[in-house]
């Protein structure tokens, strides 16, 4: 018997030549995905390598029967771009190679209104079928997605903001030029509505870090005085006409015992308005000494900023003192990003062992997580406020030692959880940054099912606790606000972009509930350039 | 040597490496003709000559006035790097990579350096140096999608399949998955035996990159040893809607369900052979299939044609050899088996074979 030549071992051949389905991919939403009650048609996002045209299909549970539609496919693309900030063509939105591969298909509002009204109960699935030239199927793929009872509850208050950093004749770089600060808008969304109005916009300074407090009733805002003081901070009452005049303002830089400066960090104020709680630079170092700064050109990732020293302090608007919260008070530490239980009674705050911001011999940093950074890793802890008092801090078991730089902590409204952004080092525009979960007692961190792919920061709890909103670069390097679900166990969803929050070529940031009706702001107005009511005595 | 000394010997390399032929045939742009004719031209216009050359192509011709600059201004980052890629696009791989060396010690850190650097050292063949460039343009900017191409290719090429499989789901770089890194990702998922990751990984890139041949002769591969022959081939058919009469896909297709599927492998070889009666490995194959079915003649004719069309292939004589072994024309045979084991069929088979041949002969 003559052998033929080695072949490859002859498999079971079935005998069906059908074709199996192609699995598309359906990038947008994901699977598992909860919708709030009320929020605009989503745009459904696909590839497919194998269909030219679509049709989709809706089922909801077993008993009835799919309704089919036929879908006009279209390219994903950008929306509009703010022809303010096009000056520089390498600063625009580019598309990935998966998005320029993209198909996309937005429900009509009548559609979109029967998915969310029977998908409450229980899940719509979304079955999305590929079909050839000739008509005949060859791709699929299928999502299930719900809408929740729980309506979010209250308008999102956000900056708006151009990515255009530039260097200045003396070889500075900024992120963005002080002639560009009119340009930098505030908005208020109600989820539920295509678009977010301007409420406050054309502002002479630059405003920064903003918060309320839990009743709605008060709004904190860092505001740039002349010649770049960051010692401003406006605290006004929340009306549907905001104004923010020099009456308003707290001017920290008057205090000559604690701190010569405030370093203009994450104040927040308190739930009920009396308070606010803010990061300083303590009385021994001047501000230089107490930040790692470093601003680049590449739009993607402007600035690196965060404190390597500072002391967290409290600020009484009824006796106009200020005065460091012991506990959060150790020179030998960076105590920071302190934030208010919503009782009132606890603070949490980020901390690490405090260093000199910039390591000496190292070469400068070249952009964001650079390895020529500082390098520091915080640690979550909570103490009671204790009326001013303050406490023994106690480390959160899950938020710190665990390899990361853990940042920017969030306290549900029913008080059950933390959540932190964990990244390599720092804090604050970081690419790896991603949202975690933790018990507010402290034990296992869960990385949270919402994060994208590039940089999850600044997030906030609707008043209700049912819903959290964060930004990310996870679909463009010009920011965007998503939000997830929070159930009671902590299990939180797919994130859900808000769409149409600003133009493509600018970004969202500092996303945070505002616990007013749809409408509670409509306009804000700043008179106060150039002039400051010294204020924001210390109580030291 | 220091670095005045090692630019100097840069520029002197440059100026050996180009073909009198090159620089007497440079013609000076008239945008700079003006400033190239004072008496001594200074280091400046030299480097305008050259970016204006490299505008005209004449890469050259580019490459010479950046040198004469460097002699001028030895210092500079920039023309060393302009000098460097100049010579890359003249031809002269081997002479750019002292003055991209020399601009990378001036300037450190820089993402399109590292590129070229790269880039050149593959051309050369020098994996480790080009790997080391490739880390450090990822390190510079690891939102590069270039380097975490180059650098993840790399690694496959090594075979560090947990190291690439680390960088290409970094969560900061997977944002923009490109097609070589979706097809290092499923290769080296592969590797490692996590099949039905790296098929996701496969379908995923493809559903981005529906023309790419290679993820889909990949993934095809991967569905058909993994024994899911029904899917592989639905892969070949996409394939084949979006490159209609591409005969490697067809013999790729052709190749996987002869081992898997005879009976679609018959329809498959028929059609090909419509397509490409005159490609060996088409008469080939069907050579193969044939003697498989027992039908000797038709095998005999498509091997015999595959063999003119291409006498290299020890497997066709080989197995030509047992078809007329099987015909009893064991002279032809035995010639045949002779053939293979000198082309370097060192397999038992064509031996065995032979010697029974060899035995048949004997009265």
């Amino acid at each position: 018997m003559l052998l033929a030549p080695a072949l490859a071992t002859r498999g079971q051949g079935t005998a069906s030549p059908a074709r199996a389905l192609w699995k598309l991919s359906i990038d947008y939403p994901e699977d598992g995905s909860i919708f709030p009650p009320g929020i605009p048609p989503p745009t459904f996002l696909w590839r497919d390598a194998a269909g030219s045209s679509w049709r989709v299909e809706i089922a909801y549970g077993e008993k009835s029967a799919p309704i089919k539609l036929p879908l006009k496919a279209e390219r994903f693309h950008f929306g509009p771009s703010d022809p303010r900030c096009s000056r520089n063509p390498d600063q625009q939105p580019k598309l990935t190679p998966q998005q320029a591969a993209t198909w996309t298909w937005t429900p009509d509002r009548a559609t979109w209104s029967a998915i969310q009204a029977r998908s409450v109960q229980q899940p719509a699935t979304i079955t999305i079928t590929g079909y050839n030239n000739a008509h005949a199927a060859v791709s699929r793929a299928q999502v299930a997605i719900t809408t929740s009872r729980d309506p979010v509850g209250a308008p999102i208050f956000y900056r708006d903001v151009p990515l255009m950093p530039t260097e200045n004749i003396s070889g500075n770089v900024q992120p963005l030029a002080e002639s560009a600060n009119p340009l930098i808008q505030w908005r208020l969304r109600d989820i539920r509505q295509p678009q977010s109005p301007v409420v406050l916009q054309n502002m002479p300074t630059c405003g920064n870090c903003h918060s309320f407090s839990d009743d709605g009733k008060t709004l904190g805002m860092d505001i740039d005085g002349p010649a770049n003081d960051k010692g401003l901070y406006a605290i006004v009452p929340v009306g549907k006409h905001m104004s923010i005049q020099s009456k308003d303002l707290v001017h920290w830089n008057t205090d000559g015992r604690v701190g010569t400066v405030r370093v203009g960090f994450m104040s927040r104020v308190s739930p009920d308005g009396r308070y606010v709680l803010s990061t300083f630079a303590g009385p021994t170092y001047r501000l230089l000494d107490t930040f790692y700064v470093t601003n680049f050109l590449d739009h993607r990732f402007l600035q690196v900023f965060y404190p390597t020293r500072g002391i967290l302090e409290w600020y009484d608007r009824s006796t106009a003192l200020r005065q460091p919260l012991p506990g959060a008070d150790d020179p030998a530490y960076v105590q920071t990003d302190g934030v208010w239980s919503h009782d009132g009674q606890w603070i949490v705050f980020a901390r690490a062992a405090a260093r000199p911001p910039r390591e000496k011999g190292k070469p400068p940093a070249l952009r964001a997580n650079d390895p020529g950074e500082t390098q520091i890793q915080y640690d979550l802890y909570r103490i009671p406020f204790n009326g001013g008092k303050g406490g023994t801090p106690e480390r959160i078991e899950g938020a710190a030692q665990n390899g990361m730089s853990n940042t920017f902590p969030k306290i549900s409204p029913d008080g059950k959880w933390i959540v932190f952004v964990g990244c390599r080092n720092g804090q604050l525009m970081r690419p790896d940054s991603q949202l975690y979960i933790v018990p507010f007692q402290g034990g296992a961190a869960r990385r949270m099912r919402a994060n994208l792919l590039l940089m999850n920061s600044w997030h906030s709890f609707s008043p209700n606790g049912h819903w959290m909103v964060f930004s990310s670069k996870g679909r463009s390097f010009f920011t965007q606000m998503y939000l997830t679900h929070i159930d009671a166990d902590g299990n939180d969803s797919p994130a859900i972009l808000i769409d149409n929050a600003t133009a493509a070529n600018r970004a969202v940031n500092l996303p945070e509930f505002v616990n007013i009706g749809a409408n509670g702001i409509e306009d804000i107005a700043v008179q106060v350039v150039g002039a400051h009511k010294p204020t924001g005595k210390t109580g030291r | 040597m220091n670095r005045a000394a090692r630019i100097a010997c840069v520029v002197l390399s440059v100026a050996t490496a180009m073909p009198l032929a090159a620089q007497q045939g440079c013609t000076t742009p008239a945008s700079i003709r003006a400033r190239m004719s004072v008496a001594a031209p200074d280091a400046s216009a030299f480097e305008d000559l050259g970016i204006a050359l490299a505008a005209e192509k004449q890469y050259a011709c580019a490459a010479m006035a950046f040198a004469d600059s460097l002699r001028l201004k030895p210092d500079s980052a920039n023309v060393l790097f302009m000098l460097g890629t100049s010579l890359v696009f003249s031809g002269h791989i081997q002479e750019a990579v002292g003055p991209l060396q020399a601009s990378e010690a001036i300037e450190g850190r820089n993402l399109k350096l590292h590129l070229v650097l790269a880039s050149v050292f593959d051309q050369l063949h020098r994996g480790a140096e080009a790997k080391a460039e490739w880390r450090a343009a990822a390190d510079t900017d690891p939102l590069s999608p270039e380097a975490v191409d180059g650098l993840a290719q790399e690694l496959v090429l090594e075979q560090e399949y947990q190291a690439a499989i680390d960088l290409l789901n970094d969560r900061t770089s997977a944002r923009q998955r490109t097609e070589v890194q979706s097809l290092n990702l499923g290769i080296a998922y592969a590797a490692l035996g996590k099949t039905a990751l790296a098929v996701d990984v496969f379908r995923d890139g493809l559903n981005t990159t529906q023309d790419s041949l290679t993820i889909a002769g990949e993934l095809a591969d991967l569905l058909a040893q993994a024994g899911r022959v029904d899917e592989a081939d639905a892969v070949f058919v996409l394939t084949l809607e979006r490159h209609p009469g591409d005969v490697d896909v067809e013999l790729h297709r052709f190749r996987t369900l002869l081992a898997a599927d005879p009976a679609r492998a018959k329809a498959a070889g028929e059609e090909l052979l419509r397509r490409a009666p005159r490609n060996w490995e088409v008469l080939y194959l069907n050579g193969v299939l044939e003697t498989e079915e027992g039908d000797l003649a038709q095998a005999r004719s498509h091997l015999e044609a595959s063999i003119a069309l291409n006498e290299s292939v020890p497997l066709a004589h080989s197995l030509l050899g047992v078809v007329l072994g099987r015909m009893r024309d064991y002279a032809g045979a035995k010639q045949q088996f002779e053939r293979a084991i000198a082309l370097g069929d060192t397999s038992q088979e064509v031996h065995k074979n032979l010697e029974g041949v060899t035995r048949a002969m004997q009265p």
